[in-house]
């Protein structure tokens, strides 16, 4: 099998994951509304703030951040074919597991940029705000490189909680919590102290949250062209870091037999 | 007190609970996710220079724990003990279901108050910033009457979340509502006005104000009333709850399905 047919095989277990969840009714009813209420609450406390700026400062911020934190859920189902016993399996396998691991999670890539496109379409509309269809259309492919970004990162997050996993939950509020917290969503990096800024910079989405600002904002496109870039980076660091973490935890599990380990 | 509703039977399931809890991370979650809510909540405020408003912050941070408590740990444990298989033994045992159930809930939410001790920390060590609670009795008692609030509320959930397989679809989507609508993070002064009409009917609501009015010097009015419809929402919620659990055990006692997950 070649490794694109093996992570068709994967995903279509991940859609069956996702169906677990929700159906389409409940995606919108009950996934969308728990996500919208939420960004709902964050962008009123611009309101309380007192000013409009930061209104749509939070508005952007979190419609961008609900798709992040979604993705963020690959984490979880790292975990999973270990809970359903099917890890050792794809461990002996001839095939490559790495391709099963990212078939099986990248759904929740899909369901975070869904999530986001929607949370943008729902806060402009009630707030409002009307971009321009160009900017809207540029940020909409940031958007979806962020998402991608926080799916690395949570691969990497997900192989490492592999065999810790009773962490598994605590470990992605914790790091939605952190996106939330020090990535430009709801205060400018430069807020926090110099060494958040560091890891601020480290992290999946604060360049590409950048990037869409200035482009809402109609910023130099040199600036934006920069963030990017930096994002991109950011994100092939996580996705590389990854696939060398989850790598090597096969191995190890082969050679000392944690494989078996929930 | 019947022997099916003793304190013996209540402090038993108590102490069962705690012991549980103790081994089990997962269900001390809320309390290590919920509180940097504040850290979030107090930037955005104190950056837009309105430090004077950071209760806003701490008071949503603690009312996210308490509701998270009762939403997300004590709303599975009719849900757990189905799909563990105890749940024959605790019905069949004489000691009150209900019993045994709010005792274990009670525990739960309780414990979330600890998380107002961490996010008044939090806010302390990162921004410096010394919340006074100005009505102390106030601020404990409104805690008080949240926690029952919330387990009144977990024992509905945990009856629904039990009955339906789409136990995480439920549990996910009744918080953000219930946040919103109460204005836990934001007074309910600053949502849309066709919603504000909704917001009394919701416990978050009432203790969001009393909390907020604990922490501020000015005279509190209508802490009464606050305290009283708290616990009344709690007990109707908890009510509805004991009408769903009884119907449900009924009929699985009687189709002989309630060992079946």
């Amino acid at each position: 099998m070649t490794w694109w047919n093996i992570y068709r095989q994967g995903l279509l277990v991940g859609i069956a994951d996702l169906r677990q969840f929700w159906t389409l009714r409940s995606w919108f009813f009950a996934w969308l509304v728990r996500v919208l209420t939420n960004a709902f609450a964050w962008v009123l406390l611009g309101r309380v703030a007192g000013s409009e700026d930061k209104v749509h400062y939070l508005l952007v911020g979190h419609a961008v951040a609900a798709g992040a934190s979604a993705a963020l859920w690959a984490s979880n189902a790292t975990t999973w074919s270990r809970w359903d016993g099917t890890h050792p399996l794809l461990v002996i396998a001839p095939g490559s597991l790495l391709a099963a691991v990212i078939g099986r999670t990248s759904v929740w890539l899909l369901n975070g940029m869904a999530t986001s496109l929607m949370s943008f379409i729902v806060l402009f509309a009630a707030f409002g705000v009307v971009p321009q269809p160009s900017a809207a259309l540029a940020s909409l492919g940031v958007v979806l490189l962020v998402c991608t970004s926080a799916f690395g990162f949570a691969l990497w997050t997900g192989a490492w909680l592999s065999n810790r996993g009773r962490f598994r939950n605590i470990a992605l509020d914790l790091s939605s919590m952190i996106l939330v917290a020090i990535c430009g969503v709801s205060v400018p990096v430069e807020f926090w102290p110099r060494p958040v800024q560091w890891i601020a910079n480290a992290i999946p989405m604060t360049h590409g949250l950048a990037a869409i600002r200035l482009i809402l904002g109609h910023g130099a496109h040199g600036s934006i062209a920069w963030q990017i870039a930096l994002e991109v980076a950011v994100a092939s660091g996580w996705l590389l870091l990854s696939l060398l973490t989850m790598t090597r935890l096969f191995n190890g599990g082969r050679a000392d037999g944690s494989i078996e380990l929930v | 007190m019947s022997g099916r509703f003793s304190t013996r039977v209540l402090l038993g399931a108590a102490r069962m609970q705690a012991r549980l809890t103790r081994q089990k991370i997962e269900d001390l979650r809320p309390l290590l996710t919920m509180p940097p809510i504040a850290l979030v909540s107090v930037a955005v405020l104190v950056h837009a220079g309105k430090a004077q408003l950071a209760p806003y912050g701490l008071v949503a941070a603690v009312l996210m724990t308490v509701g998270q408590m009762g939403n997300f740990v004590a709303s599975e444990i009719v849900f757990m003990e189905r799909n563990e298989q105890t749940l024959e033994l605790v019905v069949a045992s004489p000691a009150s279901y209900y019993a045994v159930l709010l005792a274990r809930i009670l525990v739960l939410t309780s414990l979330g108050v600890i998380g107002a001790l961490e996010s008044w920390l939090l806010v302390r060590i990162c921004f410096g910033l010394h919340l006074t609670v100005h009505h102390p009795g106030l601020a404990l008692a409104t805690l008080a009457a949240t926690s029952v609030a919330a387990a009144g509320t977990a024992l509905l959930t945990t009856a629904l979340f039990a009955l339906g397989n789409q136990v995480r679809t439920f549990q996910n989507a009744i918080n953000g509502p219930l946040y919103l609508l109460g204005g836990v993070l934001v007074p309910t002064s600053f949502l849309p006005a066709w919603l504000q009409p909704l917001s009394p009917f919701v416990f978050f609501y009432w203790a969001a104000n009393l909390l907020r009015a604990a922490l501020s010097s000015a005279e509190v009015q209508g802490a009464a009333v606050g305290l009283a419809s708290i616990l009344a929402l709690g007990a109707g919620a908890a009510l509805l709850g004991y009408g769903v659990l009884q119907r449900m055990l009924t009929r699985l006692r009687r189709s002989g399905a309630l060992g079946l997950t």
